[in-house]
């Protein structure tokens, strides 16, 4: 377990949870009290962690160790042992067999709130918006928008998806970085020597690829379809990584022989794309945060690889229209408006990709040095 | 005086818009299916957002385009109902505030060609077939800034 210095919560399992308010739903303290009554008759299997994610502290705690693995997993890069800082976010999650202590029978919503259905699963709001819930499968988590504390239980933490197990908590999370003004984007993240290149587009573009293979070849990886903007103070654009996991069509896979032997196939469903844990691979190349340099769109199947600038516009739209498919909750003007000011401060290239991979890595030194068109190879 | 005179607006509760190096890039946020005109149909665009009825749209366009108001007529209006049809611009309500002044597009972009949408529904197409997504609008939650 990490530790935080002054000001912080300080502890470990068995302490109270966060403080709850009188307009909490009845549901939400029946969870609270399930996850507290949980820590007190498990106290020694609780793994509790310190992260920063987008530079702010966060506190994990999971309770059943199937479940602890499956969720700390993906945010190894953005570990930290020390955080000086309160947490601004805690989490709270159980696993109610390792536990048994039920939370899904107390987690029924009101007929107040609203719902939608999202990601196969059941989005739930409260009036004001305060608590956002999302139940799956068998597992519910309520985001407390005002007191930032996420609490959630699963029937079973070794039955989760492909989806939870590479990218956990991500719809949960969208809505916490949202509040802090950080929006998701679709789009592979990955940098030469700090200098963070954009790679928005649609599933089958090369984002996957591109991002793997220019890990491969020496450069820093923050993700491969789904990173945090956000513009900082001084009007810097900062994407920062969310997961140091990969997932790719194992066809692809075998383009990378070195890390062929690294993927993660115990997901609930098998039909799903195998997962690499990069942090675990190359711990030494994966970044938290970056400054955004590039916007590189993605082209595949050429004769040779090729470099060449691309128009703003093209630049917003594949941005735009690849986020409002893929990002739930789904991204609002604000959002827009952020992507507009991106591609307006920001230089967007075209990357036309041969069939060899190790042109990457030269193309991207290319363009975050503001190379001109050319042919890489 | 006809139904097609306006003024209009956009449709500012589903529709987000910006202009970049002269392209409009239009996305119709409900479904995702985005639009893009160039030169006069930005023009077009930019003259309505303003609150200007459509004749004196027309006349600006021809002004600036140097080509006869007849002309230009015939193509807004060709415009203007395909933008309704698409819900990208409604009717103005009543009592809208004075039309505000556009600047004439730089020179050397003024070659006068019919405006045309462009119209790309791949991700509304394929949001259709998914049940409606709710949208970050939808949770809004004011009672706490981060940070």
């Amino acid at each position: 377990m990490g530790a935080w210095g002054e000001g912080g919560a300080g502890g470990a399992a068995g302490e109270q949870p966060a403080q709850s308010t009188d307009a909490e739903p009845t549901r939400v303290q029946r969870m609270r009290s399930a996850f507290l009554e949980a820590l007190q008759r498990h106290p020694h299997s609780v793994r509790d962690e310190l992260y920063v994610f987008a530079g702010r502290p966060v506190r994990l705690r999971v309770l059943g160790a199937a479940l602890a693995t499956r969720t700390h997993r993906a945010f190894a890069h953005l570990r930290r042992a020390h955080i000086a800082a309160k947490p601004l976010l805690t989490i709270d999650l159980w696993d109610e067999t390792e536990a048994a202590v039920p939370g899904l029978p107390g987690a029924e919503t009101t007929d107040l709130d609203r719902h939608w259905i999202a990601c196969d699963g059941m989005l739930t709001a409260s009036p004001d918006g305060r608590y956002v819930s999302f139940r799956y499968q068998d597992s519910v988590i309520t985001l407390d928008r005002q007191t930032q504390h996420m609490i959630g239980c699963r029937r079973n933490g070794a039955q989760l998806s492909g989806g939870e197990y590479s990218k956990p908590l991500l719809l949960m999370l969208s809505i916490w970085y949202h509040d802090l003004g950080v929006q998701l984007l679709h789009t592979g993240l990955i940098a030469h020597d700090g200098a963070g290149v954009l790679l928005p587009g649609e599933s089958g573009t090369g984002k996957s690829t591109t991002s793997l293979a220019g890990l491969a070849q020496g450069l820093e990886f923050l993700g491969d379809d789904f990173i945090g903007l956000e513009r900082a103070p001084t009007g810097a654009f900062v994407g920062h990584s969310l997961f140091s996991t990969a997932c790719i069509v194992r066809e692809n896979l075998a383009r990378f022989p070195e890390l062929r032997p690294l993927a993660v196939e115990d997901t609930f469903a098998a039909d799903e794309k195998p997962i690499l844990f990069l942090a675990e691979v190359h711990p030494e190349r994966i970044r938290a945060s970056v400054p955004i340099r590039a916007v590189v769109l993605l082209g595949i199947g050429h004769e040779s690889t090729q470099i060449r600038p691309a128009r703003r516009a093209e630049a917003l739209r594949h941005f735009a229209a690849s986020t409002l498919h893929t990002v739930v909750p789904r991204p609002g003007r604000e959002a827009l408006r952020m992507i507009g000011e991106l591609v307006e401060n920001i230089p967007a290239w075209w990357l036309l990709l041969g069939p060899d991979l190790r042109d990457i890595r030269p193309s991207i030194e290319r363009i975050v040095s503001g190379a001109s068109g050319a042919h890489v190879s | 005086m006809t139904e097609l005179d306006g003024p209009f607006t956009p449709n500012r509760e589903d529709v987000a818009a910006k202009v970049i190096d002269g392209e409009l890039i239009i996305i119709r946020l409900s479904d995702g299916t985005y639009y893009s005109m160039d030169n006069v149909g930005t023009c077009v665009w930019e003259l309505i957002e303003a609150g200007r009825h459509l004749p004196d749209v027309v006349r600006t366009i021809a002004t600036w385009y140097a080509t006869p108001v007849e002309r230009v007529e015939g193509d807004v209006a060709t415009l203007v109902r395909e933008l309704l049809a698409e819900r990208l611009i409604v009717g103005a309500p009543a009592g809208n505030s004075a039309p505000s002044e556009v600047a004439a597009p730089p020179a050397g972009s003024l070659a006068y060609a019919a405006p045309h949408v462009n119209i790309y529904r791949d991700m509304g197409n394929l949001l259709a077939l998914d049940p409606p997504t709710p949208g970050i609008d939808d949770l809004l939650f004011r009672a706490r800034k981060a940070d």
